[in-house]
């Protein structure tokens, strides 16, 4: 489906835009049961890898795998009340968080947690600063610090069109931080 | 089955090579679409593979003599690797290969709907279908390691190779990153 072109200039934050950005959120709230596929990349100083991700949520469990262009898995991880579990190349691991699993093996330390609202276009406005919108009252950037996790900058540069299903949701996002940036490109959305 | 193995390299070796379009669908344990792209390949034997990823985006896999390339334009970024890598980064490899050593690696028998190839040392990819139709391979369907199949269904099957190599070429764009992973570097 077609994505909508971010409006390019930043729409300062208007009444009217805010009361389009909490429709919004307000619909995105309830949108938590949803699978996305698409593309990760994961972008250090040190290297660059992507791979292709499906990524599954719901309110009891968040599940990520990801997999080569060939479609052979590479890592496959779920996290629910209990803790989380993951499997790479054959090996089992478990631990308190999927963020924990995924640091410890390769190095990347990314809040998949917060990543689970910030992939559908959702931040609480109250938590957020450096704030853009674009004309919708879609967010198109913000900042958020998070304990443990330091400052994050995600900005979307598209989303595509609400459904009868689905809210607007975003078709790429990149997610900064001083030494990893993690880019998604996702090519589907499906709700639960 | 040496005679399987032999049945299958004869078949590949009826062709200079082989073009055609893909349509790619990975399933996860329960059957259900997990991903889907398309695409075109393009193979010379020997050695030589394109694999060009059209949707969902673009992606681009060359293989020639001397090294595969993987340019990701969604990282901006070219990996190099030495052609052992090759065969793992797609089974298609293998189809493009005439070396006896490489095709030792795996088990191979023949059954109603084509070939079944196994790899005889245990890695990420457990074993592969390849189905023909006459002299047609129609479709590939590979399982991992995890149990997860991928199904390519191939169109517009022309049982020979390009004329043009530069198919086989890749010029890195400027500004790209380069990520060789050549041992000889």
């Amino acid at each position: 489906c077609a994505t909508l072109p971010p409006d390019s200039q930043h729409a300062d934050l208007t009444p009217e835009l805010l009361q389009a950005y909490e429709a919004h959120s307000e619909q995105l709230g309830q949108f938590d049961n949803w699978r996305a596929s698409g593309k990760l990349a994961f972008i250090s100083p040190e290297q660059r890898q992507s791979s292709r991700v499906n990524w599954r949520h719901s309110a009891a469990e968040t599940h990520i795998l990801l997999t080569n262009t060939l479609g052979v898995t590479l890592l496959e991880a779920s996290q629910n009340v209990d803790g989380a579990s993951m499997t790479v190349d054959g090996e089992h691991y478990q631990g308190q968080s999927l963020a924990d699993l995924i640091a410890q093996l390769s190095g990347y330390r990314a809040p998949f947690d917060a990543m689970n609202r910030w992939l559908t276009g959702y931040a609480d406005l109250k938590t957020i600063n450096d704030v853009s919108l674009d004309s919708n009252g879609y967010l198109l950037g913000f900042s958020q610090y998070l304990p443990s996790w330091g400052m994050w900058r995600v900005e979307y540069n598209g989303y595509y069109p609400a459904t009868d299903e689905q809210p607007a949701l975003p078709s790429q996002i990149t997610l900064k931080h001083p030494n990893l940036t993690l880019k998604l490109a996702i090519s589907r959305w499906q709700s639960q | 089955n040496e005679a399987d193995a032999q049945s299958l390299q004869q078949y590949l070796a009826s062709m200079t090579g082989f073009t055609a379009k893909f349509e790619q669908t990975v399933y996860d344990e329960q059957q259900q679409v997990l991903q889907q792209s398309t695409g075109n390949l393009a193979i010379k034997r020997p050695g030589m593979l394109r694999w060009q990823v059209e949707t969902p985006d673009e992606e681009l896999l060359i293989a020639n003599n001397d090294a595969l390339w993987l340019y990701s334009p969604f990282l901006e970024q070219v990996s190099i690797y030495d052609l052992q890598e090759a065969i793992g980064q797609s089974p298609f490899m293998l189809l493009t290969s005439d070396d006896p050593a490489i095709w030792h690696e795996y088990d191979i028998s023949q059954n109603e709907a084509g070939y079944r190839i196994v790899p005889r040392a245990a890695g990420t990819v457990a074993w592969l279908q390849v189905n023909l139709k006459g002299k047609v391979i129609d479709s590939i369907l590979m399982q991992d390691s995890t149990g997860k199949q991928t199904q390519f269904v191939l169109q517009q099957f022309s049982a020979q190779a390009p004329a043009e190599l530069t198919l086989f070429h890749f010029d890195i764009p400027d500004g790209v990153e380069v990520d060789d992973q050549r041992s000889a570097g």
